[in-house]
């Protein structure tokens, strides 16, 4: 089972990546960007592994809309749909998007962190029963909705200074929550490797 | 420029290693219960784990302590050593440990926590079909038991019944009978005196004299089992099982077990004594001698009040034990509790 989901949500991701990088691609990016950044298109993918608490494993992909980038600063807005199995416990799907914020060093490191609100659907990790009209039946389960906020923090590199290469990979922890649960927010973290793409990378603005 | 990023094989192959690493990590229960699933109940979800024998056709339904844990069990000597006979199942309570869901907090109240008990046993007869179901408590969940097992008709479902430092029926009288026996072995002259002052059975002198009896009189080489015990599956526990690290630590904080929810069910333990004179199934009475929450004259007043008769009920104090006796003596406790469950399947 565990397997069959992973390789159902791989499935999800690739074609996701595609339908989304001719869009990115073709965005009208000269009306964000005007000089240095003429040519790059505004839009970055950002996915990766997405471990919950140490060993739970998930993906997350995501795109970046930057609305402001200099030399040492970027702020954009993240957008993310994230997947992850608590083997045995639960199976979450994620949305969220928010505010985002990264800072370049002087070399090649960069250090990032984003505050989103998102929206959790949760599903148990294996068969469900319930009492219906005085019988135990065993159910399909169509999930919990949550309230999920959502807050990361992370280093990266750029491969090159200038933030010119497509690729810049980065770890993360994050932090967040699903309310109600229990009656109260549960807290819950987890850590992340991914890699920020950039489709037809210009130079960052000076 | 020159190109720093290898091949793309080999970028893949990098951003799945870190799943192939969860993924094998989470392959090292070996002690593992070998099957789950979850029962939904009036908004809470509980998750439910067997670990299964599959040449027997009996097995034993598992109650956890107050807000404790039950799942940490599995992985405990004694359980693995039943293992071998039966089919043993676990499963977490509303609101505790791993429990899902969004539970009111109107259904925290101890007729809704015997729908939930008698949920898990018509589950487990439905998946499994199992030629007879016996009932283990432990502490806390004995007052859960015992109201289940009140009611003639669930009475009916269980071939047996092992309560495992059980508390009382009878909060009151538990209380009663907890101070006295601290009063006779506590050499403190200032406990007896907090003792004197405090003769009303309610549920915060039961808890200050509990805390203090478990603090102070519980011997070094019990509470060094059970740090043994934790430090030796305290990894599995925490990143490899399926309870979720975070939902057991709020669950089971001060600040929860404090809550409005929480207090109303333990007081009714003080208000409401069971009548168990209607439990006439076999029964087994477990006690640890160092336990000073419920100890064995808790055990001996319910061994006395069943209408079991008396070829059909045992007491058994365990001489090294506190109040995990399943934990300080596991294998006299799994082979009691088998010899018990074989007798009467």
């Amino acid at each position: 089972m565990l397997v069959r989901t992973f390789l159902c949500f791989s499935l999800v991701v690739i074609c996701g990546v595609c339908v989304q990088a001719p869009c990115a691609l073709g965005s009208p990016s000269t009306e964000l960007t005007k000089d240095a950044t003429k040519k790059a298109s505004p839009f970055k993918l950002d996915g990766g592994s997405f471990v919950h608490f140490l060993v739970h494993p998930g993906m997350t992909l995501g795109v970046d809309v930057p609305f402001l980038e200099r030399k040492r600063h970027e702020l954009y807005v993240p957008t993310s749909a994230v997947f992850y199995i608590h083997p045995k416990n639960s199976r979450v799907l994620m949305l969220n998007s928010g505010l985002g914020y990264r800072w370049h060093s002087k070399k090649v490191v960069f250090v990032t962190t984003s505050l989103r609100v998102g929206y959790m659907h949760s599903f148990v990790a294996g068969d469900l029963y319930r009492e219906e009209n005085g019988e135990i039946v065993e159910v399909r389960d169509h999930g919990r909705p949550a309230f999920a906020p959502y807050f990361d923090l992370g280093v990266g590199v750029n491969l090159f200074k200038d933030r010119s290469h497509q690729f810049s990979p980065y770890f993360k922890i994050m932090a967040f929550g699903r309310y109600p649960y229990n009656g109260y927010m549960l807290p819950q973290a987890g850590w992340q490797l991914g890699v920020i793409y950039r489709f037809n990378p210009g130079k960052a603005k000076s | 420029m020159k190109r720093v990023i290898p091949t793309n094989g080999v970028r893949a192959l990098c951003a799945l290693l870190p799943f192939c690493l969860s993924v094998s990590a989470c392959e090292l229960r070996d002690r593992a219960p070998d099957d789950h699933f979850f029962i939904e109940s009036k908004k809470a979800i509980l998750p439910v784990w067997v670990m299964r024998n599959k040449e027997s056709d009996t097995f034993i339904i598992h109650n956890h302590g107050g807000q404790g844990t039950s799942y940490y069990k599995t992985y405990y000597d004694a359980y693995q050593e039943l293992r071998e006979h039966h089919n043993i199942v676990f499963y977490s309570q509303r609101g505790v440990e791993s429990s899902q869901g969004n539970p009111p907090d109107s259904s925290f109240n101890w007729d809704q926590f015997v729908k939930d008990l008698d949920l898990v046993v018509r589950t487990v007869e439905k998946r499994y079909r199992p030629e007879s179901v016996f009932i283990q408590s432990y502490s806390w969940s004995a007052y859960l038991v015992k109201r289940y097992l009140s009611d003639t008709a669930l009475q009916g479902k269980i071939s047996g019944y092992i309560d495992m430092s059980g508390i009382g029926h009878d909060g009151k009288a538990h209380y009663v009978m907890m101070k006295d026996k601290i009063s006779e072995d506590a050499d403190d002259p200032e406990i007896a005196e907090w003792i004197a002052d405090h003769p009303e059975p309610t549920l915060d002198n039961y808890l200050y004299l509990a805390t203090y009896a478990a603090d102070e009189m519980t011997p070094d080489f019990i509470w060094e089992n059970w740090e043994d015990q934790m430090s030796e599956t305290a990894l599995h526990y925490g990143a490899c099982s399926p309870v979720d690290m975070f939902s057991w630590a709020v669950n089971s904080s001060p600040g929860m077990r404090a809550s409005k929810k929480w207090r109303q069910m333990n007081e009714a333990i003080f208000e409401e004594a069971i009548d168990v004179s209607k439990i006439h199934i076999p029964t087994l009475i477990l006690s640890g001698k160092y336990d000073y929450d419920c100890n064995a004259v808790v055990g001996a007043d319910f061994y006395e009040s069943i209408s079991t008769p008396s070829d059909q009920k045992e007491h058994i104090i365990f001489k090294n034990s506190g109040h995990n006796l399943d934990l300080d003596e596991p294998d006299r406790f799994a082979k009691v509790v088998s010899d018990f469950v074989d007798r009467y399947r």
